[in-house]
């Protein structure tokens, strides 16, 4: 279900969503929509923020009290500051978006959270349940950057949806602080001695000019290794 | 044949000039209220900036969207109430003439500016 009083969001993310075949319930009124999910359960609740009369945070203080409703939450929000992103986490949601937002990350995150719903781990050792609000660091090394998020090698496992923590100069380097991290998907590595997981870890809550350094310095980051070789 | 999404982009093109309109109309009536010295009043102009700042980029029009979400920043952070009203009002009146140009550009579906060009003469984070 979408939740948004922009009608002009709403039919573009219906139309994405659609097109790979999701099932999409839209509404533009958040409180209409809570009406419908005190009785109904969706795989997947996308929630704008700023609307009128009831905000998005008040959508997430009410899904709370709906004790049959179990599903993740992706902010989809103009707002950007990154004190209205932790009070969103802080509050139950799964994941943050920034408008205006790309096609190809929308989807991406919404069908990472979905499958993340879908299968469950095989393994655990590390581990906190799905909807825990744990954050933990883990010596790691980080083999590959894009806008959506990073890959690194763990020496743990890392459960999916756990929010971490990283204390790397790469951000440093791109020219953005350091956002919020959520682990996507982790997998057991056969041929690397020095790690054994390779973990997706994805970005919340990037505006797109965070987005465009990321893809700056990663075009600049091509060049010079085309330079050095 | 066009994909959804194309034709999705070219009504929201279609309907993006009165959508301007209705945006630098509240922006016009936020300048004259400085030029009389009176209070600002621009919580209409915020709403409408931070909703077509989210949908005009989402649908592409990233140059309409960065002046839209640049005068929703600019009144959140409080520029209007801390600037000389003269002041306000003549960035304010700089800011309609980039926002029309370009709302009108992309109506037309031309290819955006370079955001960091068009936000430059207008001070900005963005362009540093």
């Amino acid at each position: 279900m979408i939740i948004d009083d922009d009608f002009d969001i709403l039919r573009y993310a219906d139309s994405i969503l659609g097109s790979k075949g999701h099932e999409v319930i839209v509404n533009s009124d958040p409180r209409k929509a809570l009406d419908t999910l005190a009785s109904h359960n969706v795989d997947l609740l996308v929630v704008d923020i700023v609307m009128p009369e009831c905000s998005g945070f008040d959508v997430l203080r009410a899904v709370k009290k709906l004790k049959h409703l179990h599903c993740p939450i992706l902010m989809l929000t103009g707002k950007s500051a990154r004190e209205d992103v932790r009070m969103a986490l802080s509050l139950g949601a799964t994941d943050y978006m920034v408008k205006p937002f790309d096609r190809d990350v929308f989807l991406s995150k919404v069908e990472s959270i979905v499958g993340m719903q879908a299968s469950a781990p095989e393994v655990k050792f590390a581990a906190a349940s799905p909807n825990s609000h744990a954050e933990v660091t883990v010596p790691a090394l980080i083999t590959g950057i894009t806008e959506m998020g990073f890959t690194m090698r763990t020496l743990s496992y890392v459960d999916r949806n756990v929010r971490l923590k990283t204390a790397t100069t790469l951000f440093k380097e791109v020219g953005i602080e350091c956002p919020p991290l959520r682990a996507v998907s982790c997998r057991p590595l056969d041929d690397d001695a020095e790690y054994h997981y390779e973990v997706f870890v994805s970005f919340i809550g990037l505006d797109e000019f965070s987005m465009k350094k990321i893809r700056r310095w990663i075009a600049g980051s091509a060049i010079q290794k085309r330079k050095a070789s | 044949m066009i994909s959804e999404l194309e034709r999705l982009k070219r009504e929201y093109a279609a309907g993006l000039p009165e959508k301007a309109a209705a945006l630098a109309t509240e922006a016009r009536g936020v300048v004259k209220r400085l030029e009389r010295g009176q209070a600002p009043a621009h919580g209409k102009v915020e709403k409408l900036a931070h909703k077509l700042a989210g949908s005009s980029g989402t649908y592409g029009f990233m140059v309409v969207s960065a002046l839209a979400r640049l005068l929703e920043d600019a009144i959140a952070g409080g520029e209007f109430d801390k600037r000389a009203p003269e002041d306000a009002a003549g960035w304010l009146k700089l800011w309609l003439d980039a926002f029309e140009a370009h709302a009108a550009r992309a109506a037309r579906q031309e290819p955006d500016a370079d955001v960091d060009d068009v936000l430059r003469p207008l001070g900005t984070r963005r362009a540093a």
